[in-house]
């Protein structure tokens, strides 16, 4: 009997990477399709580039790139997963990235030069981190308290903050000539520690650990201590998590509120990174916040699994940027985001039904993943 | 009364589209299938509308060109919402990412279609000459003619049979009866020999058209080149499905309140005495999502969500 849950734990691992892996074929099967259609000369080669994350042509250089493409993708993407575990949809997040991005950039030009040491780092990310969870809080009361739907409330909240954002900028922190926010002092930038080292590139910094610890850390938080459980229980049954006596109200507020934190502490990353990035003036949504979803969907909700989502992703991006030597544009890696996304909605289905199948009947359930394996 | 008119004028043209595309959205939540696509719906038909204008250009003329590109953007809508319609009726997926893949894929592969297509520029062009001056006989009615039926488009009026139609075939007819059923208890339609699955491939496909043409009633009157972009309109229409309740009348309300707000909020600073009050004017775009907000605080205590919206249906389920 022990033999026979120890196999069953075993494939139900597998269908979870195999349903990821589907997913990310059938966007890669699609992207090459698109390329070889739309000019068949350089298909092949564009997507040699993409697939190979323009290494080939940029060297090893393109590793600090791709932790920073990376680095907000991961934040945002564990915050997808700490709030779909607790089933709240939160799509706030590119309100709450800007909104981290923007308090890290303030609290450095304003604050933070004062600040001895690495203090002149850390105080901006804790701010753009508290700046994150705010912007998520008033969305978490409407629905812990007004039953508003969480999706409706987040998505006000980002065009929300989408026109205030040239408001702030423009009174605050607006560089006249480049249009742009006024650039960060070099004190309050990340530390670059060893990275510039190993990646072979200048500019590259700990961005990217900070990210994979928060990573690390919100995967302890939901699967090894009693607050995880009960927010996942929550998001899994909440009316039976209600029976059982846990509070759903305060767990709704506790998921929204670390998904909007990780979100701005990502803002504040990408923005304190020695590479340098800024807010433009413009009406648009952050695209980070968005990609998030992506990272959560391929990593099936798992916060471990979203710093290989996110690392896969960014890798895409660094090859999608390349492409464009061969005349390709670069929106092909947002279109092959897309399809992933498709497939991973319903190869979590696959995956349920392998499981199911599991459950039923043990001969079938040999024949359907042996299928699948090959 | 110039004000008057000036802000009737600009509230169809955004009360027109959210009205449209949240018509949409009812479709297929009453069936029982969360939309989240519905910006990307806009976003791509949009796009193939617009080509359709281009393609027509010089082979008909007037209105007809208008109306056949309405078609042909219908169709288009047709063909993305089905990617929806197989995720969700035949392989069970979960409907919230799947909405949320398609708004991820309709911008990014419009650019790079548009791009493709004109050789590095992605913003098409619109020719736009569809503004009725003054349509005969009603336009002469006092202050109503001057207010609805001069320099108007013709996208106005089959948005509002858009919705009168729908209003009658979702809660008079059979069909939009049963369609309702499977939204609410498929099991049990089922049981009574409904097809569950017929009828939310039904209710997608013809989400699928009105919310496709609704992508071309948007950027008619607003824009003069169309760049893979309808403003969130799909989200906005989103959010007048819930604030509406799910239904029929109250969706007309919510749309024509939230279509006022954003009147407000462009139009401020040619009305002098919101103009005066010296707000920032993020204050101002910012306020219908912020009254929306406020509203749904008060009105959400009883959701009236279709029951059975966003779960896959299983037939074994009782």
């Amino acid at each position: 009997m022990s033999e026979k849950t120890a196999k069953k734990f075993d494939i139900s691992k597998h269908t979870g990477l195999l349903s990821s892996l589907i997913a990310i074929i059938g966007g890669l099967v699609f992207a090459f399709l698109v390329l070889i259609l739309t000019n068949p000369s350089k298909g092949v080669a564009a997507f040699t580039t993409l697939i190979t994350g323009g290494f080939q042509l940029g060297g090893m250089q393109n590793l600090g790139t791709l932790f920073y493409f990376a680095t907000p993708i991961l934040c945002t993407g564990v915050a997808m997963c700490v709030a779909f575990q607790a089933g709240i949809f939160n799509i706030g997040g590119p309100g709450q990235y800007s909104v981290g991005a923007l308090a890290a950039i303030l609290t450095s030009l304003y604050l933070s030069k004062n600040f001895p040491g690495p203090l002149a780092w850390i105080v901006p990310l804790i701010v753009a981190t508290i700046a994150g969870a705010a912007w998520a809080l008033i969305p978490g009361i409407l629905k812990a308290y007004f039953n508003v739907n969480v999706v409706i409330g987040t998505i006000m909240f980002n065009y929300i903050e989408m026109y205030y954002m040239m408001h702030w900028i423009n009174d605050y922190c607006y560089d006249a000539m480049k249009g742009q926010t006024r650039a960060v002092p070099s004190q309050c930038k990340l530390p670059q520690w060893f990275m510039p080292a190993i990646t072979s590139n200048r500019s590259a910094d700990i961005g990217i650990l900070v990210a994979i610890l928060v990573a690390i850390l919100a995967w302890v938080l939901m699967e090894k201590t009693q607050l995880g459980y009960e927010l996942k229980a929550c998001g899994k049954n909440p009316e039976a998590s209600r029976y059982a006596g846990i509070r759903s109200k305060r767990n709704i507020m506790i998921s929204i509120l670390l998904s909007g934190a990780l979100c701005g502490l990502g803002g504040g990353l990408t923005h304190l990174s020695v590479s340098g990035t800024y807010i433009t003036m413009k009406e648009a949504l952050a695209a980070e916040g968005f990609n998030g979803i992506a990272v959560c969907c391929l990593a099936n909700n798992s916060p471990l699994g979203a710093i290989l989502g996110a690392l896969f992703l960014a890798f895409l991006t660094v090859g999608g940027n390349y492409m464009q030597i061969y005349g390709f544009q670069r929106e092909i890696v947002s279109v092959i985001t897309s399809v992933i996304i498709y497939f991973a909605a319903f190869s979590l289905f696959l995956k349920l039904y392998l499981e199911k199948l599991l459950n039923r009947q043990k001969k079938e359930m040999n024949k359907v993943t042996g299928e699948e394996l090959k | 009364m110039e004000m008057l008119y000036f802000i009737c004028r600009y509230f169809m043209y955004f009360f027109i589209p959210l009205l449209v595309v949240s018509v949409s959205g009812m479709f297929s939540e009453r069936s029982g299938i969360i939309h989240m696509g519905l910006d990307s719906v806009m976003v791509w038909s949009c796009m193939w509308g617009v080509l359709c204008l281009q393609w027509l250009d010089g082979v008909v003329e007037g209105q007809m060109r208008l109306i056949i590109a309405l078609l042909f953007a219908g169709i288009m809508g047709i063909v993305l919402t089905l990617l929806l319609a197989v995720a969700a009726i035949n392989l069970n997926a979960d409907q919230t990412i799947v909405g949320m893949a398609m708004n991820t894929f309709a911008p990014a592969f419009c650019v790079f279609f548009a791009r493709v297509l004109q050789d590095g520029s992605e913003h098409l062009s619109i020719r736009n000459d569809f503004l009725i001056e003054k349509i005969p006989v009603l336009g002469d009615i006092p202050v109503l003619g001057e207010m609805f039926f001069t320099r108007t488009y013709i996208t106005n009026f089959i948005g509002i049979v858009i919705f009168i139609i729908s209003a009658i075939v979702l809660n008079k007819t059979r069909f939009g009866l049963r369609m309702c059923a499977c939204g609410e208890n498929p099991q049990a339609a089922e049981s009574l020999g409904v097809n569950v699955q017929k009828y939310r491939y039904a209710a997608l496909i013809i989400a699928g058209f009105i919310g496709g043409m609704g992508g071309l009633m948007y950027i008619l009157p607003v824009a003069t080149h169309y760049s893979q972009t309808v403003g969130g309109y799909g989200y906005l229409a989103m959010s007048v499905l819930i604030f509406g309740q799910w239904r029929s009348l109250s969706l007309f309300g919510a749309a024509a309140f939230f279509a006022f707000c954003k009147t407000i909020a462009n139009a401020y600073s040619g009305i002098p005495f919101l103009a005066n009050l010296g707000l920032p004017s993020a204050f101002f775009k910012s306020l219908p999502f912020i009254i929306t907000l406020v509203a749904l605080a008060f009105t959400s205590k009883h959701d009236r969500a279709p029951k059975a919206s966003g779960q896959p249906y299983d037939k074994s389920m009782r």
